[in-house]
């Protein structure tokens, strides 16, 4: 060969390799970068070592201290307002930068941008469904507000400025493992934060699946399998409250409107029961005399964790508890006189309405039988190593139109499409409360700062989305629920099904007063209590939801809370922690008392005796719990698949509450026929071919995998599923619809129980992470284990930084 | 003994430029270690070997002096069980590159020396 040919042909295959290696192939990091020492995840060694001595920052006022405990919880004390909010920004952004960046772009439907084509459906679904949209109607408010407004472009710069002071070296892990590098935080990104947490909590829709029964089994059914208000329910403001206030008059319409059924084979069943609990007890059931508040909301589990724990001080505040990385202040948590805490409050606030365009092109759509232009916005959906996709949408009055075509993102995987909103029609709008500008920043800020249950209840004026249950406690004894979020206020029934998006009385008409919104102050029971079930009886004049989960938790809450004459924080941290399963607790003596042991084999015949001793606990060591779980599955299956469907995408089937009440009440109920056989089965036969399934499923099994906490145990998996950066085979007790919500996927996401004593707060917490967000520290996940072991930590709180012991930071 | 000492001397500069240039900085030197050998075999030794040096032993002080978590994570990301094969898997990357690049610049270096002849 030529000397030149063969150096040519040399120097192509070297400069080819080093270009591969600077670049990722698919999921695989740039390998020549990533494993360099120089560059790569090496480089970061010890990058999760706290700052200590002096800081300089040039943006502050005035000298900030910073103390990190031994929790690795940050106490930050400023002398105003605004250094406050810049060092919680700069703080957050040390330990948890790429998180709170990547759940923006995620949220934005940007994550193309970072992973490519693979994304896009996702992407698409994201803009289409206005999340970016909705916070810039947000931001629009903000910046209106004089007052609050700084201090968020303080937090801003605070974040920028710890971006800025990184060489491309520091950049977090995450960035070197997808190989892209942080842009600046904005206000509208944290904007964007709020919107994405009022999707998880208020995206599940059932609009469609509603719709469809209503048009293939006939509204009698719909009525009877979902119904509003259920036989037994116990709602968070006790029956029999009196409503005291003029309702606001509501138009609905005489005849409801019937939407055409669609084709679409996505419907996936949304998770069952996750959502979270909170409670107060006051000085008449406590030992001590004063309030306990206790709160853990449940929550997809992932690591880094949704929550970040901060203390925060300036000369008019003192507030401790956990904030989502990338917003300002304290979301739940407490300060020097009240507590709160908070479960999601399951209002009904995305309806679907079908749009009838005057042609294709979609430039008019029909209201109130005229023509009305519609507006378009094109999203620029940019892809890695690829030329971007721009996608137009079209907006009505009510709201986006979500999907132009049947199955428009095949890229959107059944596994994806979250809850069941996936409402697949042409034309078809969607009403969301996050679409409308809102100010839950300053609501949360003025509970940052409220001193008394006055303050609290002001404050949460101006919180709409998404709707919670705001538990309460303060010092001088008093607590309270409010169930806040500006709701519309709808007519019965309202957006249940999918409505008329040309008749104005299916419109949201108003928004339920703020005074008009259940609450309860200091009631006679001396205790307080959600579990994200029903909020009011029938009594109460607007329709909320159509949807509550069932009250198992709340029961067994209220239950022991009854019991309870002279409590103390231990036994507040103990009922977070209890087991007991509910449903089986309901419907095991009737399962159990049709089976007749002559007609059951050895095996099945020591299960009905392990059974029948069972204590309905969900312990960690329990195998009954593990035979009760698969048991019930399969009789929900035996019982529904043959008319909703196999695999729950076609329609929904009915919640557990309904088939335990037909367990107990209806045995002979028709839906326990099986319609695929000749023969007429009834809960007998349904009840023999279940049990005998289990029994030889769960013995097929080794048997420390029958154990509970082996057979369901908890996976806690990094926000980007990067293996190797999660936790799995999490041996945990607890399940669906017990109080002790923990499961594979979800669980109590944070805890925290704490005495309301003037003299000294006790606060305890815990969550399922670590402060660290950087995957080589040891605080990456160190709370997990003693998470895992149901413990809780005091947290150091005080008015000085003095009083805190830890690494010590003055930044001027 | 004089290949071992243009391997340290090479390794050396290889550090000292990677604080500087980019990751690849290393192979712009290891392309131009030919010009202290003399024949293909040792341009390809003594630029793998430089490459090894100039990554591996950092690499194990790092995960020595409180990597060690970081190092189980990301060998488990890459599917490689143990921090040990992370660390000889960068190895084989250095030694990949580095050899190349030795190889290319023997093959430069031979075009100048058929135009003197």
């Amino acid at each position: 060969m030529h000397p030149i040919a063969k150096a040519g042909l040399s120097l192509t295959v070297l400069f080819t390799l080093a270009f591969v290696l600077n670049n990722s192939l698919g999921d695989i990091p740039p390998l020549g970068k990533f494993l360099s020492p120089y560059t790569g995840y090496a480089s970061l060694v010890n990058s999760d070592k706290l700052p200590s001595g002096e800081l300089n920052l040039d943006s502050l006022i005035e000298p900030v201290e910073v103390v990190w405990d031994s929790l690795r919880i940050p106490h930050i004390f400023a002398k105003n307002e605004h250094d406050l909010y810049f060092m919680q920004g700069y703080v957050m952004a040390f330990d948890r930068l790429w998180q709170m960046e990547f759940q923006t772009h995620a949220a934005s439907g940007r994550l193309s941008e970072i992973v490519g084509e693979k994304a896009k459906g996702y992407d698409q679904f994201q803009r289409r469904i206005g999340m970016v949209y909705g916070a810039k109607n947000t931001l629009e408010v903000l910046k209106q507000d004089e007052e609050y407004y700084p201090n968020l472009l303080a937090f801003t710069e605070g974040i920028n400025t710890y971006i800025n002071s990184l060489s491309i070296i520091e950049h977090p892990l995450e960035y070197k493992i997808l190989n892209y590098s942080p842009e600046l935080w904005t206000p509208l990104k944290t904007c964007i934060l709020l919107k994405s947490m009022a999707w998880m909590l208020t995206g599940r829709s059932t609009d469609l699946a509603y719709t469809r029964i209503a048009n293939d089994f006939g509204m009698d059914a719909l009525e009877e399998l979902f119904p509003i208000f259920p036989k037994e329910y116990d709602p968070i403001i006790p029956r029999n409250t009196p409503f005291n206030f003029d309702p606001i008059e509501l138009n609905a319409p005489r005849k409801l409107y019937q939407s055409h059924g669609d084709l679409s084979q996505f419907l996936p069943q949304p998770p069952e029961a996750i959502g979270s609990n909170n409670w107060a007890i006051n000085g008449k059931r406590s030992k001590s005399g004063n309030p306990i508040l206790s709160n853990d909301p449940h929550l997809g589990l992932n690591l880094p964790s949704i929550w970040y724990m901060m203390h925060l001080n300036s000369p008019n505040l003192n507030v401790m508890g956990v904030t989502i990385p990338g917003a300002p202040g304290i979301i739940l948590g407490f300060n020097d006189n009240i507590s709160w805490g908070a479960t999601n409050g399951y209002d009904d606030v995305m309806d679907w309405y079908d749009i009838t365009f005057k042609d294709s092109t979609q430039s008019e759509y029909k209201y109130k039988n005229k023509w009305y232009p519609t507006t378009k916005v094109i999203e620029e959906i940019k892809i890695k190593n690829e030329s971007a996709f721009y996608d137009t949408v079209t907006y009505t009055h009510h709201g986006p139109v979500v999907w132009d075509h049947l199955n428009q993102t095949p890229a959107l995987g059944k596994s994806q499409v979250r809850l069941g909103v996936r409402q697949t029609a042409e034309g078809r709008a969607l009403r969301w409360l996050a679409h409308d500008a809102s100010n839950e920043m300053r609501a949360l800020y003025r509970v940052n700062h409220a001193e008394n249950y006055i303050e609290f209840v002001n404050a949460l004026e101006t919180y709409t989305c998404p709707g919670q249950n705001f538990v309460y406690a303060d010092i001088n004894g008093n607590i309270a629920i409010w169930h806040s979020g500006n709701q519309p206020a709808k007519w019965d029934g309202q957006g249940m099904l999918i409505m008329d998006g040309n008749d104005p009385r299916y419109d949201w008409q108003a928004i339920i007063p703020h005074s008009q919104k259940p609450h309860i102050l200091n009631p006679k029971r001396g205790y307080v209590s959600s579990a994200n079930q029903h909020v009011t009886d029938e009594d109460y004049p607007y329709f909320l939801s159509s949807f509550f989960w069932m009250s198992y938790r709340a029961s067994q809450i209220n239950q022991q809370l009854d019991q309870l004459k002279s409590a103390d924080v231990d036994d507040m941290k103990q009922l977070q922690f209890n087991n007991i399963n509910g449903k089986a607790k309901n419907v095991l003596p009737v399962l159990l008392n049709i089976l007749q042991s002559e007609k059951l084999s050895d095996d099945a015949n020591q299960w009905l005796i392990t059974m029948k001793d069972w204590d309905y606990k969900n312990t960690k060591l329990s195998t009954e719990a593990s035979f009760f779980d698969k048991w019930r599955e399969k009789i929900e299956y035996e019982t529904w698949a043959d008319e909703f469907g196999e695999d729950d995408n076609q329609y929904l089937w009915p919640y557990f509450n309904q088939l335990d009440e037909m367990i107990r009440f209806q045995p002979a109920s028709k839906w326990f026929d099986n319609k695929n056989t000749p023969k007429k089965e009834t809960l007998v036969e349904i009840c023999y071919i279940t049990f005998n399934q289990t029994v030889s499923e769960l013995n097929a099994l080794d048997p420390t995998k029958r154990e509970w906490q082996n057979f369901q145990g908890t996976d806690i998996l990094h926000i980007a599923k990067i293996p190797g950066m999660g936790r799995i085979d999490l041996q945990t007790a607890g399940g669906s619809d017990i109080i002790n919500a923990t499961r594979l996927r979800q669980g109590p996401s944070w805890r925290l129980v704490i005495e309301m004593d003037d003299e000294l707060l006790q606060p305890y917490g815990i969550y399922p992470g670590g402060q660290s967000g950087y995957p080589g520290s040891k605080h990456y996940d160190d709370y997990v284990n003693d998470w895992v072991d149901e413990k809780f930590y005091e947290l150091p709180f005080g008015k000085s930084a003095n009083e805190i012991e830890g690494s010590y930071l003055i930044c001027r | 003994m004089q290949m071992i000492r243009k391997i340290i001397a090479l390794a050396l500069v290889m550090i000292l430029i990677n604080l500087v240039l980019p990751w690849w900085g290393f192979i712009l030197l290891a392309l131009n270690s030919s010009w202290v050998c003399n024949n293909s075999k040792d341009s390809i030794l003594i630029s793998a070997w430089a490459s090894v040096l100039s990554w591996v032993p950092l690499l194990i002080y790092f995960n020595l002096n409180g990597g060690d978590i970081l190092f189980n994570r990301v060998s488990q990301m890459m599917g490689l069980l143990h921090p040990l094969l992370l660390i000889l898997f960068s190895g084989i990357i250095a030694a990949l590159l580095g050899g190349l690049a030795g190889l290319s610049g023997y093959y430069v270096k031979e075009i100048f020396y058929e135009n003197k002849n």
